[in-house]
């Protein structure tokens, strides 16, 4: 892994796998859709309303493994002070914000219609609206403080504490009365969905990790380019205050 | 109603599904339009201050 920590070395890793992570993207959304609007039949229960499960589940999966990879690139950065580590955390915070918001709002749009309501206060809402907040958090204070470093660190401790709330999401169902439903596909027994459901699922999972992956590369890209711009100031500025002090040395002398 | 309509009416629930797709197209492409004009402006940021991309493009200019 330290190998690719060289971000010269990573940018070209980088251009290798962003047309592959760009295609599997496009063939999986495309798929993902061809069964999740017209190849799956609808549930006996829920209806046509099921078809929010391909977009919903797949969402909040991601929020929970964008805030697993943002726990580890703080981690990283923190023990090992890794130099893209935080860069990561940096470029992951937003995407998984972005899956978090989408799966509370599919599933408040999937929650009227069979619930009878947008939302209640039980565990798994709200500990994924905590969810939320944590990744707003993270990116208000990884920006707050003039020194970049100062903000990553304290960003970085925030990220850590609130990884507690990745297991509380996962087994709120279980420990707690709940008005969402318990696990239905990753559960000890095996899913308890039919394979036509299973794989629109699937695909629209796998179409939302390429997606990431693809993302998370360009503004890997970004925060790269973005911390080299900070030290080419840094020495400008530096530069211009010798220029500035060396007149008036040579003056004294 | 004919067929399409009757797709695009979903059982009764077409009002829940379609603005749940709609809004997973609207953000994922929206945060993909924010990530790649972050990483230009970012690029084109440090290619500007870069003295070996700056000296190179001043050449080109002078050509």
């Amino acid at each position: 892994m330290h190998h690719f920590a060289n971000p010269t070395r990573f940018l070209r890793l980088a251009d290798r796998i962003q047309p592959w992570a760009a295609s599997l993207t496009m063939a999986f959304v495309l798929s993902g859709l061809y069964f999740a609007l017209l190849s799956s039949p609808a549930d006996y229960q829920q209806g046509e309303t099921v078809r929010i499960m391909y977009i919903h589940v797949p969402a909040a999966w991601m929020a929970l493994f964008c805030y697993t990879a943002l726990a580890v690139s703080c981690a990283a950065a923190l023990i090992w002070k890794h130099p893209l580590a935080s860069l990561a955390g940096r470029a992951t915070a937003p995407i998984g914000a972005c899956f978090t918001l989408l799966a509370l709002v599919t599933g408040s749009l999937w929650g009227k219609p069979m619930w009878g309501t947008w939302w209640v206060w039980d565990a798994r809402l709200t500990s994924v609206l905590i969810l939320f907040f944590l990744y707003l958090g993270y990116m208000a204070l990884n920006n707050a403080f003039d020194d970049p470093e100062r903000g990553h660190k304290a960003s970085a401790i925030l990220a850590l504490v609130g990884f507690i709330n990745v297991p509380i999401i996962k087994f709120s169902v279980d420990w707690w009365n709940t008005l969402h439903q318990p696990a239905s596909v990753i559960k000890m027994s095996g899913p308890a969905i039919h394979s036509s459901m299973l794989i629109p699922l699937f695909l629209m999972a796998l179409a939302f990790k390429a997606y990431f992956v693809w993302v998370l590369l360009i503004r890997m890209r970004g925060e790269i380019n973005a911390m080299k711009v900070r030290a080419l100031r840094m020495r400008q500025v530096h530069d211009a205050e010798q220029n500035r002090s060396t007149p008036v040395a040579s003056e004294a002398g | 109603m004919t067929g399409t309509e009757a797709y695009f009416e979903m059982g009764g629930h077409g009002a829940y599904i379609w603005p749940a797709y709609g809004l997973v197209f609207a953000v994922l492409m929206g945060l993909f339009v924010a990530s790649r004009r972050f990483a230009g402006r970012a690029g084109r940021e440090f290619d500007a201050l870069n003295p070996r991309t700056r000296r190179t493009q001043e050449e080109t200019d002078e050509a």
